[in-house]
């Protein structure tokens, strides 16, 4: 098992030395062979040990970082169900997004750095999932941040991208930095920042400081994972190349936060203000996120608007006490999000470069396999019945209303939301009329196979993700939930869903009905435009404008730090600070040339000096020590 | 004896340098700092092999056969000592010999420098100690005025020079008030002193703590003792602005922890929770100054501020006992585990500005302009200096799996166990450091070029200086546990 499990670990980082190292002396196919196969090795690696991990999971420690008076760190791995299962889909999804970048990306001069950057990346997110301790999750939770700021501005000649890595690295060090408290705070209170402390009912810490340290720690998951009020870098930083934002802006690295949570849920549940702060901020991002997606016209930015608001949905399933559903919902997302985003990149391809779908239109039949796995993708994440989204979807409904109808009610409106822009968006991509130029016309062209299968893959676990889990309503068996109930507390299977199912069928009934009005709006709305507006007057183009909340940041906090850095450089430290400096300087100069007159060589004068001197010591000692 | 010829070495060939010609400066110096590192190699085999537990600050030693160390190699000075004669071959190699005139009085100077910082780290006795501090002072003095960059070099170091020399007197001050207490045979003797500084009543100690304190701030510097710094770097040949920011800046600290956290317990104590609300001031007024600076060696100035200001913030976090000379200095453990923390983050942070200052020169040399408004789009084309100089940066910023996480997370746990609210204050810094780094990055290398070009990379020999450093900062933070053992 050590064996296995090191080998796992290492061998994107075997790829991304010899790309890193050596990739100039490479081909682009070797590049890829290299980077692509690492990840394979690492996805059967994880496959292996499925067999042999025990229930209970296990800790396996390689050497030990650092061991200080009061602070130890091991390299140490724990391997359980849960880590195992973001590894699965880490590593599995990771290499067929690797598979499809040896496609995408065969026109870029730099390949072999790209592949060393996604194979970094992997290996940061094992760290994150598989260490054994909060901290070795730090050092994935910020490594995957620099990779996501490689890889952002990977096209690093273009300013605006450069731009967006940054902002999205400076977001996230935000959240890192409750993270970071977080963890001095845990480690003040239980001595190890160790997971073995997290037993339940061994947590011997007030409520107040549970709520302190699990609200410091979902800052950090604000940040990483995109929510209220941090999440403004994860639509810029779809100035990456598609392929990233499949990886590690939708499938991945963004749904650390949740994991995260998942981990820890012996902590979280100790402190129901946090767990019903977690819900709102969900709640309140899956709203605010699906509002906006409503009316962009980049392909990429709705999806990533989108992906904001599912991760709402995965928080607000998490706060709720649904934790399995969270993680469920996690998986599910990742397959059909990863679906939509490479999907996107290959009708992006097909359109040379466009990403607009006001010109676009009528896609389907120049690319059929792109548009049949994009509608899967689509029909899954809308929640077409037992697609894989309906199922987690389902679900994530479900607990919310045993916790609260009044939060169901608005999830619902979010879900309909969902519907809504997503199928805006397929109706204005595949069907109506061509809008592009004709010069995109004659080039569209269907993507090569190693583009196309890692579509057919993904959206066969789309279709089939969901069953794992189905809902006992269609006699279905809870798999996942029993898979992870080792790791996982699920309090609202404890609390029982029993008497729900005539609310479980409401629920699938309105469902239906909700979906097939939306097909009819949308595609009288969408189906058949000849031109689609790229302005919006009143509301919707505050929508359109993303509530200004850029502007908004921009103007309270960014622009003031700056003028705070030019006030203190230019006025505090070089007028006051220094000037201080210089009339201390002026004053030793007039002394110097005033005191130069008592050293006027007169022996008399040095006498009376002398006296009055020793008077006065004589005074102060009779005055102040007797 | 290893620290004898410590000291002697450069102090010999840096005084041969001057008699010799020209063009041998640099292979004179280089053959000096060879040796010099040899012996700290040697120092650290023993060292490893035959002590321990150095860093246990409670010692009163007993001298009974009456002789007194003068120098010796260990305890808080060993990691200083090493990080000094690691990067003194580094920094020799990097000084090109032909832009500069009489090359080998330069080279002479440089090497005065780094006997008077090897003295500072190893002195036993209070006057050496003092020797040392200004034989340090007075080379930099001469190389600022004489080699360093633009018109206004004599008035820049005149600055530098006045205000170090302000310091050194208030220190000298304190050190003569110390040894009259000290009164006993040996009364400049490190331990005298010691005893005797414990024994000052505590608003003697606050006042004598506070000459000390202020020489050692200019040296960091702290604010609002900073402002010859940033102009004085940037004046600075590029060799001497390495070693004033990853050395020199080190005897602050050094003289902080020596003199007023181990002798003047008491007065550091009373003075504890003022200075750790300057320090953390200093901190964030640095890295918001940081920000939008428009010069590089200028950004790397104001942040080297703020890192040592976090490193001074741990120092008065630390939980001291006074008063009975027989119980250990720290109350518990994690006292000592804060001191090898700061021990670890002032080596660590001496190798990455280094590498970063090494780098703003390569990029001054290769596009001849140092404003990042000229600058953008440098990576491009370019193999090796955009992997060494995005190194030195996550180093810098304290990203995990750098020796810079190791060394910050220490500290501002440090900070954090103190008080949790100036712990969350002054961690703040990671954020602006991230700011102002990335933004130096992204100015310097990504973007389209805003004027001046730079072609070429670096060359295979600055790939070799730079390499060892590189390596540092990766292995310190993957293997802490090993470069360890070598610091304490």
């Amino acid at each position: 098992m050590n064996t296995i499990l090191a080998l796992l670990i290492l061998a994107p980082v075997v790829g991304f030395l010899i790309n890193g190292l050596y990739g100039h002396k490479l081909s682009k196919n070797l590049s890829a062979v290299i980077g692509s196969t690492a990840i394979l090795v690492s996805f059967i690696c994880t496959m292996l040990l499925y067999k042999t991990v025990p229930e209970t999971g296990s800790r396996i420690q390689f050497f030990n970082i650092l061991s200080l008076e009061a602070f130890n760190l091991d390299a140490a791995f724990l391997i359980d169900h849960l880590s195992l299962m973001m590894m699965s889909i880490i590593t599995g999804i990771g290499f067929l997004i690797h598979l499809y970048s040896a496609g995408y990306m065969h026109h870029d001069k730099g390949m072999s750095k790209f592949f060393a950057y996604l194979n970094l990346f992997i290996f940061s997110m094992l760290l994150l999932v598989a260490g054994s301790s909060y901290t070795l999750m730090f050092f994935g939770w910020e490594g995957v941040g620099l990779c996501s700021y490689l890889l952002i501005g990977f096209w690093f000649t273009n300013g605006e991208y450069a731009n967006a890595a940054k902002k999205a690295f400076v977001m996230n060090r935000i959240g890192d930095l409750g993270f970071l408290m977080g963890m001095f705070l845990f480690l003040q209170n239980f001595g190890s920042l160790d997971y073995s402390v997290l037993k339940e009912g061994q947590l011997h810490i007030s409520s107040g400081m549970a709520t302190a340290i699990t609200l410091l720690l979902f800052v950090g998951a604000m940040g990483k994972s995109a929510q209220l009020p941090l999440y403004t870098w994860l639509p810029d930083a779809m100035a990456g190349p598609t392929p990233v934002s499949a990886l590690i802006h939708a499938a991945t690295m963004v749904t650390a936060g949740i994991y995260m949570i998942v981990r820890s849920n012996a902590l979280f549940v100790m402190s129901p203000f946090t767990m019903h702060f977690i819900a709102t901020i969900g709640l309140a991002t899956a709203l605010f996120a699906g509002t906006i997606a409503l009316f962009q016209n980049d392909i990429k930015k709705v999806l990533a608007y989108s992906t904001v608001s599912q991760l709402g949905f995965m928080f607000l399933g998490l706060g709720v006490g649904a934790f399995t559903s969270g993680m469920f919902h996690l998986m599910t997302h990742a397959f059909f999000k990863a679906l939509l985003f490479l999907g996107a990149g290959s009708v992006i391809h097909a359109m040379s470069g466009e990403q607009n779908i006001a010109k676009m239109g009528g896609l389907r039949k120049q690319i059929p396999i792109t548009f049949w796995t994009f509608t899967i993708g689509v029909f899954a994440i809308i929640g077409i019945p037992f697609t894989s989204g309906f199922v987690s979807k389902d679900e994530i409904l479900n607990a919310t209303y045993a916790f609260s109808p009044m939060y169901f009610y608005l999830a619902a409106i979010g879900a309909g939301l969902t519907i809504f822009y997503m199928l805006r968006l397929w109706y204005l991509t595949f069907f109506g009329n061509f809008r592009g130029t004709k010069e995109q016309q004659d080039h569209m062209h269907e993507s090569p196979l190693n583009m196309t299968l890692p579509l057919m893959v993904l959206a066969v676990l789309s279709i089939v993700g969901g069953f794992i889990q189905l809902p006992e309503l269609f006699h279905g068996h809870p798999y996942l939930n029993e898979y992870l109930s080792p790791v996982v507390k699920n309090l609202v299977a404890e609390h029982g869903t029993e008497g729900h199912e005539g609310f479980e069928w409401a629920l699938f009934g309105g469902t239906i009905v909700v979906l097939i009005a939306m097909f009819a709006w949308t595609s009288n709305l969408f189906g058949k435009k000849e031109s689609v507006s790229e302005k919006y007057s009143g509301f919707a183009g505050v929508l359109e404008n993303k509530y200004y909340v850029d502007e908004i940041y921009n103007f309270l906090v960014v622009k003031p730090i700056e003028h705070i850095s030019v006030l203190l450089s230019k006025i505090v430290d070089n007028k006051i600070v220094d000037g201080m400096v210089f009339i201390t300087g002026k004053f030793v100069t007039w002394s110097g040339t005033t005191l130069r007159y008592i050293q006027n060589g007169q022996t008399g004068f040095y006498f009376l000096m002398m006296s009055i001197a020793i008077v006065v010591m004589l005074a102060y000692n009779l005055l102040f020590k007797l | 004896m290893i620290s004898l010829l410590l000291v002697i070495i450069p102090l010999f060939f840096g005084i041969t340098s001057f008699f010799v010609k020209e063009k041998w400066g640099k292979t004179i110096a280089l053959i000096s700092s060879i040796l010099s590192l040899g012996l700290i190699c040697t120092g650290e085999y023993f060292h490893i092999h035959h002590t321990q537990n150095l860093l246990d600050f409670s010692w009163v030693k007993e001298k009974n056969n009456g002789y007194f160390t003068l120098l010796s190699l260990g305890d808080l000075g060993l990691a200083l000592v090493l990080l000094t004669n690691l990067i003194f071959p580094l920094i020799v190699l990097f000084q090109k010999c032909n832009t500069i005139r009489n090359a080998h009085f330069f080279f002479g100077l440089m090497l005065l420098m780094q006997a008077g910082l090897n003295g500072v780290f190893m002195a036993q006795d209070v006057i050496l100690f003092y020797i040392f501090f200004e034989l340090g002072l007075v080379p930099a003095y001469l190389l600022v005025g004489i080699w360093g960059n633009g018109e206004d070099r004599a008035a820049v170091s005149f600055k530098f020079f006045a205000y170090t020399m302000f310091g050194s007197l208030l220190m000298l001050v304190g050190i003569i008030y110390l040894i009259v207490n000290a009164g006993a045979s040996h009364p400049t003797d490190f331990n005298n002193i010691y005893q005797a500084a414990h024994l000052l009543s505590s608003s003697q100690q606050v006042w004598i703590s506070v000459l000390f304190l202020i020489a050692f701030f200019i040296k960091m510097p702290i604010f609002p003792f900073h402002t010859w710094q940033a102009k004085t770097y940037a004046t600075a040949p590029t060799s001497i602005t390495i070693i004033m920011s990853a050395i020199m800046a080190k005897m602050g600290a050094y003289g902080i922890l020596r003199f007023n956290v181990q002798f003047l317990t008491l007065g550091w104590t009373m003075l504890e929770p003022y200075i750790i609300v300057l320090a953390v001031f200093s901190v964030l007024y640095t890295a918001f100054i940081a920000i939008k600076q428009d010069n590089f060696k200028y950004v790397l100035a104001f942040s080297s501020i703020s890192h040592l200001s976090l490193i001074l913030a741990a120092i008065a976090s630390l939980d001291l006992n006074t008063g009975d000379l027989n119980n250990p200095l720290f109350k518990d453990q994690f006292g000592i585990q804060t001191l090898k923390g700061i021990v670890f983050q002032l080596f660590s942070h001496g190798i990455i500005v280094a590498g970063l200052l090494m780098i703003a020169e390569w990029i001054e040399k290769g596009s001849d302009t140092l404003d990042l408004n000229k600058m953008g789009g440098f990576a491009e084309g370019k193999r090796f200096l955009p992997i060494a100089f995005m190194v030195m940066l996550l180093g810098s910023i304290a990203l995990p799996l750098t020796s810079g996480f190791i060394g910050e997370f220490l500290l501002l746990n440090a900070v954090f166990h103190y008080n949790y609210w100036i712990g969350g204050v002054v961690a703040i810094s990671i954020i602006l450091g991230a700011v102002y780094m990335l933004r130096l990055y992204q100015k310097s290398m990504l973007g389209t070029n805003n004027g001046n070009v730079f072609n070429g990379d670096l060359t295979i020999k600055e790939n070799w200086i730079i390499i060892p450093l590189m390596l540092f900062v990766i292995i310190g933070g993957i293997f802490p546990n090993w470069v360890n053992q070598f610091l304490f």
